[in-house]
């Protein structure tokens, strides 16, 4: 059994570099642009810009940004105790895929926003002190505070929560789903 | 050039301008452009260039038996 040679024309050879380009236009560059597209859009989804242009959002970040407000979101975000993605700095979790799921989840909000829009949003699950304490935990004024002392392996631990002295954290009547 | 590489060609064309929307401005309406229409688009893109590529290799291993 034989089979016939690849003739070594020019034809076949402008043949190949057609096949060529098509590979690396159709396969390749596409390939390497959703890479970068989805790596960009995701980082960039996570600024409070981002979550702020869905209207169901809005209370949410009115109250971050409400003068002298004494909610703790708003304190963290005037103060700049959180730099930058502030929504994304608490709301995401810091386990193994903590920061997948936040980003799974955003696409599932994105999609039942267009399509399915919710009377009422919530949490997943009770806000665990985790996302609190990966910042605060090591902290001098955390470790040493006084009230901190009797409470601090119960604050580790979640049997007590964070907010139930220093909450509320977002506006009152966002937070009771009005 | 082909019907089916012409359509890859095209899918890869508006896979680009959906993803590039989404480059130049991220907001949750690119994003969802991006996910759900550029990359699909890209795939089918991919899948029917391949198959154009598995029709010419099947076709020479016919034309080529002696």
């Amino acid at each position: 059994m034989v089979y016939r040679e690849i003739p070594d024309d020019e034809e076949t050879r402008n043949r190949l570099w057609r096949h060529a380009l098509l590979a690396l236009v159709i396969i390749v560059i596409p390939v390497l642009y959703s890479a970068v597209t989805a790596e960009v859009a995701l980082e960039r989804s996570k600024s409070l810009q981002f979550c702020a242009s869905c209207h169901v959002m809005t209370p949410y970040v009115e109250g971050l940004k409400a003068p002298d407000s004494e909610l703790l979101a708003a304190k963290h975000y005037q103060y700049r105790r959180i730099n930058h993605n502030q929504c994304y700095t608490c709301h995401a979790d810091y386990d193994m895929f903590g920061p997948a799921k936040a980003k799974a989840n955003g696409l599932k909000h994105m999609i039942h926003y267009y399509f399915a829009p919710p009377r009422k949003i919530a949490l997943y699950k009770p806000f665990p002190n985790s996302h609190c304490l990966q910042c605060h935990d090591g902290a001098r004024s955390f470790v040493k505070a006084e009230s901190h002392k009797e409470i601090i392996e119960a604050l580790r631990s979640d049997e007590m929560k964070c907010f139930d002295c220093h909450g509320p954290v977002h506006p009152s009547h966002v937070e009771k789903g009005k | 050039m082909n019907a089916r590489r012409k359509f890859a060609l095209v899918c890869s064309f508006l896979g680009f301008v959906l993803a590039s929307a989404c480059l130049y401005r991220t907001t949750p309406l690119s994003m969802m452009a991006f996910f759900s229409g550029a990359l699909p688009l890209f795939a089918l893109g991919i899948i029917v260039y391949l198959l154009d590529l598995a029709i010419i290799a099947l076709r020479l291993r016919q034309g080529g038996l002696k």
